[in-house]
Order: structure tokens, then C-alpha cells, then sequence
């Protein structure tokens, strides 16, 4: 099998279970166990796949996407990895610490200016939107996403095509500036979803509440679960005084007995 | 003598309803071109909408829903159902009420996502995911393709009939929830009561969110002294809260989100490359 084959076929075992995954409600599919199997099953050895994803999967174990924030980009170190490992017959121990964790960390990063490419099309969907294009929006939906991960999958067949030394003497050399730099960008990109929902909801009366719900997490610590039992708590005896000057006032307009003494 | 109502007893029309968004929700996360997951958002809640409004010839309706649900959102997805049963129910409550004060429908799915996330993860991504790994991992053995098909299985069950069944619950939280504050005539205490809950969840989530502290250390008697504590001394997080108020006060001035995307993105590679961050 040539090189560009093997590039091909891990691209492919990448790119199926990773867009199976996000389509089909997050179904685990995307998780080392099964990608490192598909690589492995397609570059011709299944049983050594299962065992790269069964290391992959363990080391990987702790790293999940909630919230947003990962720690590494687990299913393309682990498509490059095991493509090396089964592909190209590299130990398995120095693909997982020299290919595996370089390609997790340099690809997490790599995702936000990707990201930003996918928002390209973003003035195309809001004008789907605003026309109220049923099936426009959802042939978008389909095509934006299978686009992304096919860019994906076109950097790891490249990546893998390039070879396990020559890939981590290129991760090894991108600037430390640009890396931290689109860090500080991704953090800072939440601040739009976060400024969409604050323009929604804002009002003078209730923007006290706002930075209650900041100050809680920042100087407490919160969890937002535990923030949310405490909204719930101050917001309902509100609510119960509100509702007690709502009758209020329906008393005095009915003309009522004062039996508010 | 009352006949109970079962969770899955509902109109044929609520049923099939139900099971299209059921079928829809599965790309949530799939396309990410617009504010975080809207895309899969209105393309799943969809079934109800056209339902309630373009279905009705109320192609304004229509128009106005999408905008409002074109916001951000993110819950775990096999919990997330249970936001979407509820909007369904409000958005008909909704048609049936002149004066429905629609932004509640955004407070209120933007209140549930960070307790459900939290109650999602925890389970999902915490114990069933970890349970069903461990498991799966006793079978790797030397190479045993029975490993990742366990994992996708053990997992698979427990998430599937908890996604479907929430959905049926949200709705008929929704429609019951509603339908009280309505005939009790306090739907004004309970909409002000979501919208404070709302913005009060919004303010944590910008806290947990959005993520800026500056690197940069300067010369003080000798010693590099970092900056970023001295401004944590004086607010904790008040870079990235300046920050999501003056998106909000652009997102005003009708700024395009898109730009503002690339806007942040650029000042974080410039503040990097000249040292701050």
C-alpha cells in the first residue's frame, strides 16, 4: 500500500466515525476506542486498532468537551497515532507520546481558526434564517457541517502523509505568540453568544441580577448548578411578593374589604 | 374517578410532533455557523414551528420564532430534549396568547442549560460514558472488536431512552406549567421570575465562559512583576465581563456577529504578538 493510500484510508477512518458521531447525537463514536479501530480495520490490522484505541481511550479518558473547553484534540491524535502505529509498523508507546499528545494539543488549538473559516458562511445561514427557509436550513446544517469535517479529515491526510518526525518538527515550530494568541481569542469568543443573550434579556430593573449570577461564579466558585439552586431561592419568595402585590392591587381596584391589616 | 395522564399519552398530532424534533435533534452540534449551536438548534426545534405558526399561515409568527431561537445554546444532548419539549409547549401557549411575553421562551431555555449541562455531564459524560469505557476496555484483550462495539451499545441504551423520554416530559411540564399560571392569572410574577432567573444564569455563564487575563509582566523595582494580579485585586473577571457588555453594546449598534468573531479573534493574535497575552 502506498503512502498516499494509507494517508487516504486513515483520512477516511478519521472522517466517518468522527461525522457519524456529531450527526447522530454524540453517540461515542468519535471517541479513540472506535477511530483508532476504524484506522486500523482500514489500514489492514482491526486487532491492533482495538489495542491502539484501548491505550488512546485510557489515556484520553479524563479529556472531554464540556462547556466548550478541551484539552486536546483526542480523535485526530488519535487517527495520526494509530495510522503510524498500524500503518507504518511505529511503536506503540513512542507514536502515543510523540505523535499523540504533540498532535492533541497543537490540533485543540487549531480548531478555533478553523472554526472562524466555518464562520464564513455564518451571513449565509442568518439569511436562511430571516427568509425562513426550512429546507434551506437544514440542507446548511448538513453541508456546513460534513465541509468542516472533510477539512479536517484533508489536514490529516496531509499530516499523516508528511510522516510521524516531520510532523512533530512542524508542530514543534509554530510560533508560541500565535498559539497563545488564538488561546486568548477562543476564550474571548464566548463573549459574543454571551453578549446576544444579555442584549435578549437585559432590563434596567432585573441587570442587578446579572452580576449577582458573575460575582457568584467568579468570587465563589460556583458550580452553575449550585447557582441556579440560589437564583432559584431568592427568586421565588420575589416572585411570592410580587404575586402578593398583584392581589394586592386587584383588592384595592375591586374596592375590596381591607383585609390586608 | 381521574384518569391519569401517562407521559406518552398525548395527541396523535403532539406525538408525531414530538417524534420528528426527536429526529432532528441529532445534529445539534453539527454545524457550527452561527451563534454557538443555533444552527442545530432551529433546525430541530423546526417541527414546531412550522406546526404552530407557518402551518397556521402565520409566516410573521414564523419569522419572529426562528430570530428568537437563533440565540445561543448548549445543553448535553441527551438531556437537552427536555428544553425542547418545554419550548414546544410555550411556542403553542404562545399562539394561543395575545400578550405571551415571548422573550421568556429565550430566558427560560437560556436559564435551563447550565443546571441541565451540569446534570448532563455529570451523568453522561461522567458516569455512563466512564462506566461504559471501563467496561468496554476489559474487552480489548488483544485486539477484540467486541470492545468499541460494547462501548457504543452500553452507552448508546441508557442515552437514547433518556432523550426520548425528557422530550415527553419538557412538553408536558410545558404545557401544564403554563397552562396553571394562565387560568391563575400570575403569568406576569412567573414571566418576571424566568427573565430574572435568565439574565442572574447569563451572568455566571459569562463568568465561566468567557476567558481573557493578560500575560504580560512588567518591571517593577527590579523584579517581573505579572500584571493580571493586580487587576484580579480589583474585580476578579472584569476584562471578560468589560468585554461581553461591550459586545452586547456592539451587538446594539448593530454590529455583524461574524465580524465581531473575527474582530476578537484578531485583537487576541495581536495582543499576543505584542506581548500582552
Amino acid at each position: 500500500m502506498s503512502n498516499s493510500m494509507k494517508a487516504l484510508l486513515t483520512a477516511i477512518g478519521y472522517f466517518v466515525p468522527y461525522t457519524w458521531n456529531w450527526y447522530h447525537g454524540q453517540c461515542m463514536t468519535e471517541r479513540p476506542l472506535v477511530v483508532a479501530t476504524c484506522v486500523g480495520a482500514l489500514l489492514g490490522n482491526i486487532k491492533l486498532g482495538v489495542i491502539c484505541g484501548g491505550q488512546l481511550e485510557t489515556i484520553y479518558m479524563g479529556v472531554v468537551n464540556i462547556g466548550g473547553a478541551m484539552a486536546a484534540e483526542t480523535v485526530s491524535a488519535t487517527a495520526i497515532a494509530t495510522a503510524f502505529v498500524v500503518g507504518w509498523g511505529m511503536d506503540l508507546d513512542a507514536a502515543l507520546t510523540t505523535v499523540a499528545v504533540p498532535v492533541g494539543l497543537a490540533f485543540n488549538v487549531l480548531r478555533t481558526p478553523i472554526m472562524t473559516i466555518n464562520y464564513i458562511v455564518a451571513p449565509l445561514w442568518q439569511k436562511l434564517a430571516d427568509d425562513g427557509n426550512i429546507v434551506g436550513m437544514r440542507l446548511f446544517q448538513v453541508i456546513d457541517g460534513v465541509a468542516m469535517k472533510l477539512l479536517w479529515a484533508v489536514i490529516i491526510y496531509f499530516c499523516v502523509l508528511l510522516g510521524a518526525e516531520p510532523l512533530t518538527n512542524l508542530l514543534a515550530s509554530i510560533p508560541n505568540w500565535l498559539m497563545r494568541g488564538l488561546q486568548a481569542g477562543s476564550g474571548l469568543l464566548g463573549a459574543i453568544g454571551m453578549g446576544v443573550l444579555v442584549r435578549m434579556l437585559w432590563s434596567p430593573e432585573l441587570a442587578t441580577y446579572y452580576f449577582l449570577g458573575f460575582t457568584a461564579f467568579q468570587y465563589m466558585g460556583l458550580p452553575l448548578v449550585a447557582i441556579a439552586v440560589f437564583a432559584v431561592c431568592i427568586i421565588i419568595p420575589i416572585a411570592l411578593r410580587d404575586l402578593e402585590l398583584v392581589n394586592l392591587k386587584k383588592s384595592v381596584q375591586n374596592g375590596g374589604e381591607e383585609d390586608f391589616f | 374517578m381521574s384518569t391519569k395522564k401517562g407521559l406518552f399519552d398525548l395527541p396523535a398530532e403532539d406525538k408525531k410532533m414530538l417524534w420528528q424534533i426527536f429526529c432532528r435533534v441529532g445534529p445539534l452540534f453539527f454545524a457550527n455557523a452561527g451563534p454557538s449551536s443555533s444552527v442545530g438548534y432551529v433546525n430541530g426545534i423546526m417541527p414546531a414551528l412550522k406546526r404552530y405558526y407557518l402551518d397556521k399561515g402565520d409566516r410573521e409568527g414564523f419569522l419572529d420564532a426562528i430570530a428568537r431561537h437563533n440565540i445561543r445554546y448548549n445543553i448535553t444532548q441527551n438531556v437537552g430534549t427536555i428544553c425542547f419539549g418545554l419550548v414546544a409547549a410555550m411556542e403553542y401557549q404562545n399562539t394561543q396568547h395575545e400578550d405571551y411575553p415571548t422573550e421568556t421562551i429565550a430566558a427560560l431555555k437560556t436559564a435551563m442549560q447550565g443546571p441541565m449541562s451540569g446534570i448532563g455531564d455529570a451523568i453522561f459524560w461522567g458516569v455512563v460514558r466512564t462506566v461504559a469505557a471501563s467496561i468496554a476496555l476489559g474487552f480489548v484483550g488483544d485486539g477484540s472488536i467486541l470492545a468499541p462495539i460494547m462501548f457504543i451499545i452500553l452507552y448508546q441504551v441508557p442515552s437514547l431512552i433518556t432523550k426520548y423520554t425528557l422530550l415527553f416530559v419538557g412538553f408536558n411540564l410545558g404545557e401544564d406549567f403554563i397552562v396553571n399560571a394562565y387560568e391563575s392569572g400570575i403569568m406576569g410574577v412567573v414571566t418576571k421570575a424566568i427573565n430574572t432567573l435568565g439574565l442572574l444564569m447569563v451572568g455566571a455563564m459569562t463568568a465561566s465562559t468567557v476567558r481573557f487575563s493578560l500575560g504580560v509582566a512588567i518591571n517593577v523595582e527590579g523584579a517581573l512583576t505579572p500584571v493580571q494580579p493586580f487587576i484580579d485585586d480589583l474585580f476578579k473577571g472584569i476584562l471578560p465581563l468589560g468585554i461581553t457588555l461591550l459586545m452586547k453594546w456592539a451587538l446594539d449598534k448593530g454590529m455583524n456577529i461574524t465580524l465581531a468573531t473575527f474582530a476578537l479573534i484578531g485583537v487576541g493574535v495581536l495582543l499576543a504578538l505584542i506581548g500582552l497575552v
